[in-house]
């Protein structure tokens, strides 16, 4: 415990020298929530810390530092560019019985090349987030309206995937259509905090939107799931649509294994801009897990005084036995630099 | 801590919930009046674009088209969050508010897509895209002199 403790105080003064010593280089262009451009903008230092506060029936009451993610973007030429995010996951929390810090503190999350065919062609090769439907790609605390998370949005597809991206940018009259094809062959790259299932994965997803904020999508992921030792298939569907007082979105998911019975979920959620920077949200779900299934309800509201900082209290119902943690209450500070 | 003050407090979020949802939606900030202010899309003399579609100058500004014709990379500007100019701009060229656009590129951004460059003033603008050839920005009508070549901005639809 102690050397881990040593580990992690190490780590978070390097950090801070190396983030002090590239801050002391930079010139004047720091926006909050866009990262520390350096050297011309050819790297960028960013990420987000995550503070939640949690009162749920399954769980100890808590409060803990959920997330401290740095993103490193460099870019090394106009088409190429080498991504990471790095994150200490839970490094404080304080419950009824002390304090400590979690079992697995430093998440390698992402790691990717990049590569800019031209406009339309995207190709990332790496560790990535799995791009299925819309919550995956972008969870992270700030840019979510809820501290939970959709369970149909985690449950029943590896969240990321190690291997390739092939990405097409389709610009079609009305709205841009975005087709991606993805493939794993190998064991992700850091598996020592969220370890995958699939070993080896092929997978695809279709969205059409348009810049006025209405995105319908598709994604299927094919996988052998070396825990369970066999073949898997989840489809999703997923629609997204924003206007200037209310944002809309809803996710499906379903697993269906070549042996077993088929699982799966979804959520509707609706956000209302209300104004001062105050956006109620109310998300219903429904999930089937092997031999069960609930409906819980979140509701809240996020607060957003700045673009890049978001305080959030929200109660959940009929969450027992999910990965929601039960019924209770959940409250979240969240900032991106 | 009992299972009933648990379903209390959800309650309360409920109800700070709807008070919330029973403001009035006035409150909502960056709707600036955008007829206020004149602005003009500039890029360097020798760049040879002297118009552009609405809707491709809202692409290059929310980093989906990414280069130029001759394939040098589009180096967009942007003023800050507060600046009327701003404002104005994104709701006639962007046709959106910044608190839908910040959501946006926050988004982006995790993505590893970089924001269009953020400089302090049309005159900066002006002067940078002057010096960049690969530079767009947009100034203030009242700014624009014969170091840069104002593009005309035509809404195709």
């Amino acid at each position: 415990m102690n050397v881990r403790r040593h580990r992690f105080v190490r780590v978070v003064a390097f950090v801070a020298s190396l983030l002090l010593c590239f801050a002391w280089h930079a010139h004047a262009d720091y926006e909050p929530g866009r990262g520390l451009p350096l050297f011309h903008d050819r790297l960028t230092i960013g990420g987000y810390v995550a503070v939640d506060a949690a009162f749920l029936d399954d769980s100890r009451d808590e409060l803990v530092v959920d997330d401290l993610s740095a993103f490193l973007t460099l870019r090394l030429t106009d088409h190429w560019l080498l991504f990471t995010e790095a994150e200490l996951e839970d490094p404080v929390h304080i419950e009824s019985g002390g304090f400590g810090s979690g079992d697995h503190l430093f998440n390698l999350e992402r790691l990717y090349s990049q590569w800019l065919a031209g406009e339309h062609v995207r190709l990332r090769i790496g560790q990535m987030l799995t791009p299925f439907g819309i919550w995956n790609v972008i969870h992270a605390e700030p840019l979510v309206w809820t501290s939970s998370r959709p369970i149909a949005t985690a449950e029943f597809f590896d969240t990321s995937v190690t291997g390739m991206e092939a990405t097409l940018f389709a610009p079609v009259t009305a709205f841009d259509l975005i087709i991606t094809a993805f493939g794993q062959v190998t064991p992700q790259i850091d598996d020592s905090h969220d370890p995958q299932k699939a070993r080896r994965a092929v997978g695809a997803r279709a969205e059409a939107g348009t810049s006025s904020g209405v995105r319908v999508g598709a994604s299927v992921v094919h996988f052998h799931d070396h825990v369970d030792h066999r073949d898997e298939t989840t489809f999703g569907v997923d629609a997204f649509w924003t206007a200037r007082l209310v944002e809309l979105s809803s996710e499906i998911a379903i697993n269906a294994p070549d042996s077993g019975h088929a699982t799966g979920g979804g959520y509707a959620q609706i956000v209302w801009h209300a104004g001062l920077n105050l956006h109620p949200f109310v998300r219903v779900e429904y999930v089937d897990l092997r031999g069960f299934d609930r409906v819980p309800v979140v509701f809240g509201a996020a607060w957003k005084p700045y673009d890049a900082i978001v305080f959030k209290l929200e109660g959940i119902l009929g969450g027992d036995d999910t990965s929601l943690g039960g019924d209770g209450v959940l409250s979240s500070f969240s900032m991106l630099f | 801590m009992s299972r009933g003050g648990r379903y209390v407090r959800a309650a309360l979020a409920g109800m700070i919930c709807l008070t919330a949802a029973l403001l009035p939606a006035s409150g909502r900030c960056g709707q600036a009046a955008a007829g206020d202010v004149a602005w003009r899309v500039i890029v360097h003399p020798l760049n040879p674009v002297r118009s552009i579609a609405r809707d491709e100058l809202e692409r290059i500004y929310r980093g989906k088209s990414r280069f130029w014709r001759d394939g040098s990379a589009i180096l967009p500007l942007n003023l800050s969050g507060s600046d009327p100019l701003r404002r104005a701009f994104s709701a006639q060229a962007m046709r959106d508010s910044e608190e839908n656009l910040a959501t946006y590129w926050n988004r982006e951004y995790f993505q590893g897509v970089a924001p269009p460059a953020v400089l302090q003033s049309s005159k900066a603008v002006r002067a940078y895209v002057a010096v960049t050839p690969n530079a767009i920005g947009y100034i203030d009508a009242n700014d624009v002199d014969p170091s840069v070549a104002v593009v005309e901005v035509v809404d195709v639809r």
